[in-house]
């Protein structure tokens, strides 16, 4: 052997001497179970429509009842782990410790219940379904989805069948909220109930038909455990320390795609509060933009990162919205550092941040149908290839765009047809369209085409750097003819600039 | 070498990665697949460094756990793995911080004895005396034949993960091989 020429024996022998055993099969599959039923903390930009419809209930609803901006000073909140923070300002009450249950090598554990004055906020897991009976994993999930505990058919209306109930003492049986006052009641193993409890509850029924995504029929249903609750006096800190940062007066970054007709808006970003723990560190991060466009409903951060005392750079994971009772929805984020920094300063810096424009469907609306839709004329057989000149502008927020032409396609002309792992479930034809826009607005209107008997739906958004927007939706029945009507839903815009925020403990 | 070829790890198919990454990206049970596929190379290192089964499970499970929520703003540019031992290795560190021990390489060989294959050739003196010359190397010079020869990562892998050019890799994983060569003649 030389230098650079190691002898296959001797490097088998230093690999069998160094031999780690694999991860046992048990410890594989539970992980991968745990992995697969966690919710997707960040979504792309895509919005499908069931998605959309409880985003836009949500909004409403929080548009309207929201209480205003809390005063920050004063409140006590603690940090949970795999929770977020737990406000104790005036008390709560709380699992006194977890329960499970195994039935037939399936153990659900009730790991977390929060009894606020107002509403109760539970979380729970399950472990040991084996794949082909886990509606995430399983090989028919797509072709036979009412197979598993509360899965629908493409366009039918949400099923319940898989909503844990809790069941108070006095019989009372409490439902999952589905009015919109809690966004974050989005996963159906941390639901929360939107019930002002009795203060002399103190051990409830968790009730649940079946599992969700379960296989029906298969696996144990009817699952019913009884837990207690303990008391936590107002003020007590529940879970890691929280630090309050102070508000300070931002420095104020006009939002970069500002063109000649649009007067820029004002983007701020406040650092709320931040947890240390053993591992890392947890931000919470509040995006404003004054004199926004009232079309505006969100601001979402893409890509931040801290740079520590010692000059490390650390990216932020998590992005997702937390509680969002004093903020309009999506303003507010909970991130987590991605290792844990040196202790001392934080610079915290967001360099890429999506502003959202939904004017159809704030309270009250923006705009029209009418004005947010355009129509070509496909003639009665569209053929595939043909290709249509629209040239229809419109206008969001100030910002222009225009909607250059439309073409008739099929899911193999998907630029990003391997997401759809999938495939085309059907939707097999449809429309794609080029939209331009000013390239530094890294522009994105979404938009649907109308039309029961066609049932377009599945969607393509593909946007590379300056290039113009390329917007498929592709339908069920073949194309729609005639008339075709399609109206913009959504248009977000990317604000360049670095948004920073320093902290000094 | 009894037994030796029989569990040898396969090789790795890359072709699908960059779609499979895409779709993992907005679909758990995609995340899955690149589970499947990365579980048991970053299990072993793991193991290799921590020297409990116990242990390694709760590092690997930090590990893809933080994976999953951080691989939507993950950007494909053929450095999937180093990108994932770089947060394995990340986690590892926070353990090491928080429990402030590092289990030595002979702990492992104590632990890992358990298994069967292992049993038959922890007797085999010349790879007890290999381990024990392994085990003098300083742990930058461990960590690099533990990812070559316990995680099974290419040169090129190796490289993207610590910041330096494939042909250096190489050659420093060559010279450490012919080292303990030397040292076992």
């Amino acid at each position: 052997m030389n230098d650079l020429n190691p002898s296959p024996d001797f490097e088998e022998k230093v690999r069998h001497a160094m031999k780690s055993p694999d991860a046992s099969p048990e410890f594989a599959n539970r992980l991968r179970n745990e992995l697969v039923r966690r919710p997707v903390k960040m979504k792309p930009m895509i919005f499908k429509p069931a998605w959309a419809l409880a985003f836009m209930l949500a909004l409403m609803v929080i548009v309207v009842s929201a209480p205003g901006l809390a005063a920050a000073l004063g409140r006590v909140f603690g940090y949970v782990p795999e929770v977020g923070l737990v406000e104790t300002t005036s008390g709560l009450r709380m699992l006194a410790e977890p329960v499970s249950a195994t039935r037939d090598g399936i153990t659900l554990t009730i790991t977390n219940v929060f009894v606020y004055e107002d509403r109760v906020e539970l979380k729970y897991e399950v472990n040991g379904i084996a794949p082909e009976n886990d509606g995430w994993q399983a090989s028919d999930r797509s072709t036979n989805p009412t197979a598993f505990c509360g899965g629908v058919n493409p366009g039918d209306t949400y099923n319940p069948e898989g909503d844990a109930r809790l069941r108070l003492p006095n019989g009372t049986t409490l439902e999952r909220d589905y009015t919109g006052k809690y966004p974050q009641n989005v996963f159906a193993m941390q639901p929360v109930y939107d019930a002002a409890v009795p203060s002399d509850v103190t051990q409830m029924t968790f009730a649940l038909k079946c599992i969700p995504m379960a296989r029906l029929g298969v696996l144990p249903e009817n699952w019913e455990l009884t837990f207690d609750l303990a008391t936590v006096p107002a003020g007590t800190v529940v879970g890691e320390p929280v630090i309050e940062v102070p508000p300070v007066i931002p420095e104020e970054v006009p939002a970069s795609p500002s063109t000649d007709v649009v007067s820029a808006p004002k983007v701020t970003m406040t650092l709320e509060r931040i947890v240390p723990t053993d591992s890392n560190t947890v931000l919470y991060l509040h995006f404003n933009m004054e004199n926004a466009d009232p079309s505006l409903i969100s601001i979402m951060p893409r890509s931040v990162y801290i740079i520590d005392s010692l000059g490390q750079q650390i990216r932020l994971i998590g992005s997702f919205v937390w509680q969002p009772f004093e903020h309009q929805v999506g303003s507010s984020f909970e991130f987590v550092t991605e290792s844990k920094p040196a202790s001392g300063p934080l610079t915290v810096v967001a360099d890429q941040v999506i502003a959202y424009y939904m004017p159809l469907y704030t309270d009250p609306p923006q705009t029209t149908t009418e004005e947010m839709t355009f129509t070509f004329d496909a003639g009665e057989n569209p053929q595939y290839g043909q290709k249509w000149d629209l040239n229809k502008t419109f206008s969001i927020a100030g910002y222009d765009f225009e909607i250059v032409s439309a073409q008739a396609v099929a899911f193999e002309d998907l630029p990003n047809r391997q997401n759809f792992i999938d495939g085309s479930q059907g939707y097999d034809y449809g429309y794609q369209f080029i939209v331009e826009a000013d390239p530094a607005l890294e522009l994105i209107a979404e938009m649907d085409i109308h039309g029961d008997e066609a049932q377009c739906w599945l969607t393509d958004v593909n946007k590379v750097e300056t290039q113009p927007l390329i917007y498929t939706q592709l339908c069920k029945n073949g194309y729609p003819k005639g008339q075709v009507a399609v109206t913009i839903r959504e248009m977000s815009i990317t604000l360049t600039e670095d948004f920073k925020v320093e902290w000094k403990p | 070498m009894i037994g030796y070829k029989a569990v040898r790890t396969t090789p790795m198919i890359h072709d699908d990665l960059p779609d499979l990454i895409t779709a993992a990206k907005g679909d758990p049970a995609a995340f899955g697949r690149l589970y499947d596929r990365y579980l048991q190379p970053v299990y072993r290192y793991l193991y290799s460094r921590l020297g409990n089964a116990h242990e390694a499970e709760d590092v690997t499970s930090q590990t893809f756990i933080a994976a999953y929520e951080a691989l939507p703003k993950y950007r494909e540019q053929g450095q999937f793995m180093a990108w994932l031992f770089r947060i394995a290795r990340s986690k590892m560190n926070d353990h090491f911080r928080r429990n402030r021990f590092e289990v030595e390489l002979d702990a492992a060989e104590r632990i890992s004895a358990g298994e069967d294959v292992l049993n038959e050739l922890v007797h085999d003196e010349e790879l007890i005396r290999l381990r024990s010359v392994i085990k003098n190397l300083n742990p930058e010079e461990q960590d690099l034949i533990r990812l070559r020869y316990v995680a099974d990562l290419t040169f090129a892998e190796i490289a993207d993960l610590l910041g330096r050019r494939e042909d250096a890799v190489k050659k420093t994983v060559y010279r450490l091989l012919a080292r303990l060569k030397s040292q076992m003649e």
